[in-house]
């Protein structure tokens, strides 16, 4: 009986050592990594908890000696129509943008590319990949010149339509910045829903061939199933990108004419860095934290946890 | 004969299809291929009358111009460097070991790639106030380098998931130390990992401009995405020629790098999401 009990906890024993002994490994391995994200991205973010709840400026006595304002940052945010302007800025960008636009014609692009011919659909694909690695502030110069008033390439192109010259940028500013993401972020849903429509097994299409599907059902019930989880996880991430996009609008209307563009990651930087109010401004950062931070959980749960 | 009628539109209307796709992506990029070797400078756009290459000789003799690309190569690989090497640390236990806390370790890393950098820039500049790094180069570099190691450790696990063990194991049985199993089989075999991880995190911080544009205040400090958008403001709205040049000498890099990997470059960029 003594004896049994000795042999079964050694054996556990002997199953934990080397357990304990890959822990310890693992913590060498893991320690610099851990260090320096924990310092260069989970200091900040507890830092601005802090920061947000006084009324730190960039300049002036609040900036050496910010008070403690306890949630009058948060109050004045939820409170202020800007901020709901640009919350409804910003949703009008992710829609039209990211989940319209991107998403909708990346499925689009996916569906019909494979029937374009060979030659023409790798220099279209090329296009739409070059548009999409450039780096964003080039986006930006050339939507900004190709819709520049007068002599952009733009007024030139539609004017064969009898469209009159005008200023884009300010008669419908959101449109044409839609437009503009469009252009840039299209590529990455076209590459992704690609390849999950190529991994669709070739029998699954063909019985639904021999069994009269048109085109529309064969769309609905055999490839969009077989890709919905795909669709969900370029839903999510083109979120996340297209809620924390800056540069592009930045350089081309800088949040304006008055709000109509005032994403809010620029209003978060105006208030931060054109008004010196750090203090709101951190709260706005913290705001768009817990946004992604939610749909960041979103996308653990669609990932899984296979690893 | 309907039939017939019926394919015949749906051709023409393909077409139409095809023929819009490619002037929506191809027309801007048309644009500033053609303003950049063209001779006619000015703000109204033309055709190019001849090939010139007078915008990117204007370009390059202003003063600074090649002090930013330095600068950004500079950042760029020293980030990278930074990103890649702490990753194939982490990436390492994360893929062998069997260690209570990794699941939640990955999780928590994976957790970290969807946070947005635009959303961490006003208390990391308020940080760096504090700690006197405003307008450091190693400092800003290694922020760089620290942004990009989550998504770096995640993709170098995956690498290093593709290295048989046994072979490091095997070196164990001849007496080899877990280390240098770790340092002279499975980092040598792990090369290509390193090579594209370093390569992706490369163009990201090569393109990144709000990092820089918030924690840089010198104009000699500057990478090349902060002087073209200085640039911008200064000349762009006057000479679009010039400005068009500056962007296809700073895209190189990119549209480079595209070229050579024949298009794969957008598949491997995806597996990460590392582009936003």
């Amino acid at each position: 009986m003594l004896n049994e009990n000795y042999a079964e906890h050694s054996t556990a024993r002997e199953i934990r050592r080397p357990r304990f002994r890959q822990g310890l490994w693992a913590m060498g391995f893991l320690s610099a990594p851990s260090a320096v994200i924990l310092f260069f991205l989970g200091l900040p973010v507890a830092w601005g908890i802090y920061i947000s709840f006084t009324n730190l400026a960039l300049t002036g006595p609040q900036a050496a000696h910010p008070s403690f304002v306890g949630l009058a940052n948060y109050v004045h945010l939820f409170t202020s129509g800007l901020f709901w302007l640009s919350i409804k800025a910003s949703l009008e960008y992710l829609i039209g943008s990211g989940l319209v636009g991107q998403v909708g014609l990346g499925l689009a692009l996916a569906l019909i590319i494979r029937r374009i011919p060979l030659g023409f659909r790798q220099f279209l694909v090329g296009l739409i990949v070059l548009s999409w690695v450039i780096p964003e502030i080039v986006t930006a110069f050339i939507w900004s010149s190709y819709l520049q008033t007068p002599g952009g390439l733009f007024d030139s192109v539609i004017g064969v339509l009898g469209v009159l010259p005008q200023s884009w940028l300010y008669k419908d500013p959101m449109l044409f910045l839609v437009i503009a993401n469009i252009w840039r972020g299209t590529a990455f849903s076209m590459l992704v829903l690609g390849a999950a429509i190529e991994s669709i097994p070739g029998e699954l299409i063909d019985a639904a061939q021999i069994d009269g599907a048109n085109r529309l059902q064969m769309f609905g019930r055999v490839i969009l199933p077989m890709i919905r989880n795909s669709i969900a996880t370029a839903l999510v991430l083109i979120t996340l990108w297209t809620l924390s996009d800056f540069t592009l609008i930045y350089v081309l209307t800088s949040g304006g004419p008055g709000y109509a563009t005032d994403v809010l990651p620029v209003f978060t930087y105006q208030n931060s860095f054109s008004f010196y109010e750090l203090g709101y401004g951190t709260a706005l950062s913290i705001v768009l934290l817990l946004i992604a931070s939610g749909l960041s959980l979103l996308y653990l749960r669609m990932v899984g946890t296979d690893y | 004969m309907v039939a017939r009628m019926r394919r015949m539109s749906e051709n023409v209307g393909l077409s139409i299809l095809y023929v819009a796709l490619v002037l929506f992506f191809g027309l801007p990029l048309l644009w500033v291929f053609s303003a950049a070797f063209s001779q006619v400078t000015g703000i109204a756009w033309a055709w190019p009358t001849a090939l010139s290459l007078q915008n990117f000789s204007a370009v390059i003799t202003q003063p600074g111009i090649a002090l930013s690309f330095l600068n950004a190569a500079g950042y760029s690989i020293a980030s990278s460097l930074v990103a890649v090497i702490l990753a194939a640390l982490a990436g390492y236990p994360l893929s062998r070991f069997r260690f209570r806390g990794r699941l939640a370790f990955m999780l928590a890393i994976l957790f970290i790639t969807g946070l947005p950098i635009t959303a961490l820039m006003v208390p990391l500049f308020e940080m760096f106030v504090r700690l006197n790094w405003i307008n450091t180069r190693w400092a800003v570099t290694l922020v760089m380098g620290a942004l990009a190691t989550p998504v770096s450790i995640w993709l170098l696990k995956a690498f290093i998931d593709t290295v048989d063990p046994a072979l490091e194991e095997a070196s164990w049985v001849d007496g080899a130390h877990r280390l240098s199993g770790y340092l002279r089989i499975v980092l040598p075999l792990t090369r290509p990992g390193l090579v594209v991880v370093f390569i992706l995190n490369f163009l990201g911080a090569w393109s990144n401009f709000y990092v820089p544009f918030v924690l840089f205040s010198s104009t000699s400090k500057f990478p090349v995405a902060i002087t073209i958008y200085d640039f911008f403001g200064n000349y762009g709205q006057v000479e679009y020629g010039q400005l068009a040049a500056f962007s296809l000498l700073y895209s190189v890099p990119v549209i480079g790098l595209y070229i050579a990997s024949g298009g794969r470059l957008g598949r491997t960029l995806n597996i990460g999401g590392v582009k936003g």
